[in-house]
């Protein structure tokens, strides 16, 4: 007899009804589960026309007989469990025996595969959940799984797919989601006939996630508390993105979205991380599986813990002694110094790849430096972004005083530390901070070029293209207008890439990829609030991107083109807090402190 | 070692290499200049910053053969302010001395054997270009080359031959010049180098505007530029006073982007517009703005473009250019700076502006069919 039986009308009707197959995503996810649960090492995913158009996995695994291959076609076919007490302790992906006939209903489908002691393997054809062809067929030990034309016969579902890059980059996602918890398993993703992905087998998560995450700095913890146990691999707290989708979070090997675990690494990183951030990563809690239910979701991506405060404990714990060593700076981090980034630059040219701008490797991020406690570091003395998400500062209380057309008029000394401007303004020494001055005429600036629509952008001869770590295209594109009204012009260029064809002219020497990455992150921080806080932390980043870096030396020239810029800016305007963009001492100090008395 | 130079060929020595000497490096020699003696007759003078170096063959007598360093840029003042006719360079051990009638300077040196080894141009295959072709190539490419050191394989001009023409590109990443030039000098090779900004200026400033030619070449990742330079004017008993001198600047090792895909074939639009008309107008409008950004909008009509600037923090302008064209009405924002940098490298009566939509790139081309420049519009 067969390894499949069906299951009792009884234990099929506890298992969570409800569609099996939303998107080609889940195409992928089922057959991947299936895959592993067959014990497979190595797989190979196709998704060409975003896994509408095909989605193939390739496994290494056990396989099945001519007489299973039909019989896991039929409804509640599972050879995973067998009765309601293994659906209380299942430690496979699979236990419902639903999903192959699901998509076999929605789809056309061929199938080879062959076990090891078999000597001529078995291809089904099925179309629209009729099987039209079984025959024998040569293939090696393992299942080719092939499904096309996806929901072919439903035309009401295929109206609410996404356009197909899209649907790509939920495809590429969901093997993503299965590669970070099986590193064992090596992965290779092709989209559209293109390799996009080449995992190989390694012996740890970090390996896996080192693997997905390349440049970020990573460290790992390991625990358990209370017959729960914990591990995790994290990027640095101030590399966190907003919101959880870099954030990969597993129970009992299955993604997970739940937020008591996001509230528990939150509370494990107490005041590091800012409001609404995650860091980048993968998290993997066990517990007994009679200690949760995982049967709550058609899709299996939630869960419901028998003793949550137990779970929770454990976790902030397990992460909050990491978070306390914060270890993100030392040994086993793993960011690519520039002088290789541009050795990488002359190699990809060589070999024909990009164009003008750098091959797009460079993932986005927040360009911060790593601090790991911001209440006792020293505040880097950048105007353009807070620490603690209020809106923007801006210098401009101590500018009271100066009345608008002063600053020309001032008698320019020089320049000192490469970084401050010295000026003569009557009884006064002036000490101008060149940068601070810089960014808040272009602040001015953009934020005059706004109200009378949108940001001026500069079209850039080639479009720059920017890969992108896994589902952020998505995040990206959802804000594609607001970007393109704050100056920046972007579209897609395939599942996990997009391209930058326009900048803010204001920042126009500016690296393309870091604007784009910033001023995502001022928009996401803004989201929350009204649009117009929202625009004001863009252009603020981008004032920052455009200015006068401090410790270049500055032409007399140039100091005078500023000095009359900072004449047209009204100084009293809004965002009264800041840093100032000046020091006034008067001369009579100075001849204190030399000892000359009143002069 | 003891070698005596007339004073304006020892200035002229001087002036060809101590302006590549290195100042601020932190090796001190790359400072200094290399003195050594060449036969009896000459003086070999070398200076460096270990990716530009000069060196020139001066005459001289030379009583005693040696080599030494000394301070580029002290030995230069002390040349210039010395009086006219001889000075000699003696070398006695560590005592350095420069003696002219009766003044004389005591210099500190360092050790000629510590002095870096400056790419050899005696195995370089040379060919021969007329000076002012090569720096009217130069004077039309060099405002686009990117100064942003994050990428290198812009940071330099890529210079091209294919034995019948010479052509050089640049381009920032916003805009694009080519100028493609053919010589009637035959006997140089294909070749495909990208030479760096600074070596680009450097030799710009050794190139003159006249019929007298130069020779080119490159060996090992260097590019060479070689050419006599007069000394000493001929006077009625003596002919003119010449020296062989020779840049030599490394390359950049990373290809240049494939420029050609970035040329737009064809355009919808065409205008022929006076060039020096629609510079001013650029100048005018802009000097509204000390903004390095200026956006200035191109409006199109039957025969004329008007230029329309409004800054919403500084004012706005407009100017009207008249301008051959018939085609369709279209606005089109460009930073002003570009227009005019493009404009400002061209002397023609005329130019051709080459448009298509208002994200599309435009070009511009000189009477010649010489020179080819596209500017990247500016969303306003
Ligand atoms: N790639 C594969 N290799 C070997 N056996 C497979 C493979 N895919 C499916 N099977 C067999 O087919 C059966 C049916 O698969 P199906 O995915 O429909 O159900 P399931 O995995 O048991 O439960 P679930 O519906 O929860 O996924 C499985 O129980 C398994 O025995
Ligand atoms: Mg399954």
């Amino acid at each position: 007899m067969g390894k499949i039986h069906v299951l009792s009308r009884v234990v099929a009707d506890q298992i969570a009804a409800g569609e099996v197959v939303e998107r080609p995503a889940s195409v992928v996810k089922e057959l991947l589960e299936n895959s592993i649960d067959a014990g497979a090492t190595s797989i190979q995913v196709d998704i060409d026309g975003g896994g509408v158009g095909r989605v193939r996995v390739l496994d290494n695994g056990e396989g099945l007989s001519a007489e299973d291959a039909v019989a896991a076609f039929g409804r509640h076919a599972t050879s995973k469990i067998a009765d309601i007490d293994d659906l209380s302790r299942i430690d496979s992906y699979g236990f419902r025996g639903e999903a192959l006939p699901s998509i076999a209903s929605v789809s056309k489908i061929r199938v080879d595969t062959r076990t090891r002691d078999q000597v001529a393997g078995t291809r089904l054809v099925i179309e629209g959940g009729d099987m039209r062809e079984t025959r024998e067929t040569g293939c090696p030990t393992g299942t080719d799984f092939e499904v096309t034309d996806l929901f072919y016969n439903v035309p009401a579902r295929r109206k609410f797919l996404k356009q197909a890059s899209t649907e790509g980059t939920h495809c590429v996602e969901a093997v993503i989601r299965m590669a970070l918890v099986c590193p064992a398993v090596g992965f290779r993703i092709l989209v559209n006939g293109r390799r996009v992905r080449e995992l190989p087998s390694v012996d740890d998560p970090l390996s896996r996630v080192r693997d997905l995450f390349a440049a970020e700095s990573l460290a790992k913890a390991e625990g358990n508390e209370d017959g729960v146990r914990v591990q995790a691999v994290l990027g640095a707290p101030d590399r966190a993105r907003a919101g959880a989708g870099s954030l990969y979070t597993y129970v009992n090997g299955r993604f997970v979205r739940d937020r008591a675990l996001l509230r528990a690494v939150t509370a494990a990183f107490g005041g590091t991380l800012e409001q609404g951030r995650y860091p980048v990563g993968f998290i993997r809690v066990e517990v007994p599986p009679a200690a949760c239910d995982v049967n709550v979701h058609p899709q299996k991506t939630e869960v419901r813990f028998a003793d949550p405060r137990t779970v929770f404990r454990a976790v902030t714990h397990v992460i909050g002694t990491m978070a306390a060593r914060s270890p993100w700076t030392g040994a086993i981090s793993a960011p690519v110094p520039p002088a290789d980034g541009v050795r990488e630059e002359a190699m990809s040219y060589a070999s024909g790849r990009s164009f003008f701008s750098p091959p797009a490797s460079t993932p986005i991020r927040a360009p911060r430096p790593f601090r790991p406690d911001p209440t006792t570091a020293a505040p880097e003395p950048s105007p353009s972004t807070t620490a603690t998400g209020g809106a923007p500062r801006f210098p401009t209380g101590v500018l009271q005083g100066v009345s608008a057309g002063r600053f020309s008029a001032m008698h320019y000394i020089g320049q000192g530390a490469g970084t401050y401007l010295l000026l003569e303004d009557g009884p006064d020494l002036v000490i101008m901070d060149q940068h601070a001055a810089h960014e808040r005429v272009t602040y001015e600036n953009l934020r005059a070029q706004l109200q009378e629509g949108r940001v001026r952008s500069q079209r850039l001869l080639v479009p720059h293209p920017v890969d992108l770590g896994p589902a952020e295209a998505d995040r990206i594109m959802e804000f594609q207008d607001d970007l393109s009204r704050l100056g920046l012009d972007v579209e897609r260029a395939g599942a996990d890439r997009v391209a930058i064809h326009g900048i803010p002219a204001e920042a126009a020497g500016a690296s393309p990829d870091r604007l784009l990455a910033e001023m995502i992150i001022a928009l996401e921080q803004g989201r929350d609030g009204s649009r117009g806080e929202g625009d004001d932390r863009v252009i603020a980043t981008i004032a920052c991107h455009s200015s006068v870096r401090a410790g270049r030396s500055m032409a007399p020239r140039e100091v005078q083109a500023l000095l009359s810029l900072m004449d047209g800016v009204d100084f009293a305007g809004h965002c009264p807090h800041g840093r100032p963009v000046l020091a006034r001492i008067p001369w009579v100090e100075i001849g204190r402190r030399v000892g000359r008395g009143s002069p | 070692m003891k070698v005596t130079l007339s004073r304006q060929c020892f200035s002229a020595a001087l002036a060809r290499t101590s302006g590549i000497a290195d100042r601020k490096s932190s090796m001190q020699i790359l400072s200094n200049v290399l003195v050594s003696t060449e036969g009896d007759d000459r003086v070999r003078f070398a200076a460096t910053d270990l990716s530009l170096s000069a060196e020139g063959l001066f005459p001289a007598r030379v009583d005693k053969d040696g080599a030494v360093t000394l301070p580029a840029r002290t030995l230069h003042d002390v040349v210039k302010n010395m009086p006219d006719g001889p000075i000699t360079l003696n070398v006695d051990g560590d005592a350095v001395e420069v003696t002219a009638g009766r003044t004389r300077f005591r210099l500190l040196s360092l050790p000629a054997d510590d002095f870096p080894t400056i790419p050899d141009a005696a195995e370089v295959s040379f060919f021969d270009v007329k000076e002012k072709h090569l720096a009217g190539m130069i004077d039309r490419c060099a405002y686009s080359i990117s100064s942003d050191e994050t990428r290198p394989h812009i940071n330099g001009a890529l210079f091209q031959g294919d034995g019948k023409i010479l052509r050089m590109v640049t381009t920032d990443g916003h805009r694009l010049s080519k100028v493609e030039c053919r010589v009637q000098e035959s006997g140089f090779y294909n070749f495909n180098m990208v030479i760096p900004q600074k070596g680009i200026l450097e030799i710009r400033r050794l190139l003159g505007d006249s019929e007298d030619t130069v020779s080119i070449g490159s060996l090992d990742g260097s590019v060479f530029l070689k050419r006599k330079v007069e000394v000493e004017k001929a006077t009625d008993d003596q002919p003119a006073v010449t020296a062989d001198v020779c840049l030599s600047s490394k390359l950049i090792e990373t290809e240049f982007p494939p420029y050609d895909q970035v040329i737009p074939k064809q355009q919808e639009k065409r205008m022929i517009v006076p060039r020096g008309k629609l510079l001013d107008a650029l100048k005018r409008v802009s000097i509204v703005s000390s903004d390095r950004t200026l956006g200035v909008k191109f409006v199109l009509s039957e025969g004329a473009v008007e230029i329309v600037t409004d800054n919403p923090s500084i004012g706005g302008s407009s100017d009207v250019v008249d301008v051959s064209y018939d085609g369709a009405d279209m606005e089109i924002g460009f930073n002003a700076k570009y227009f005019i940098d493009v404009l400002s490298v061209l002397n023609d009566e005329e130019v051709a502006v080459e448009l298509s939509g208002d994200l599309d790139p435009a070009v511009v081309k000189d009477t010649a069919g010489e020179f080819v420049g596209v500017v990247m519009p500016m969303r306003i």
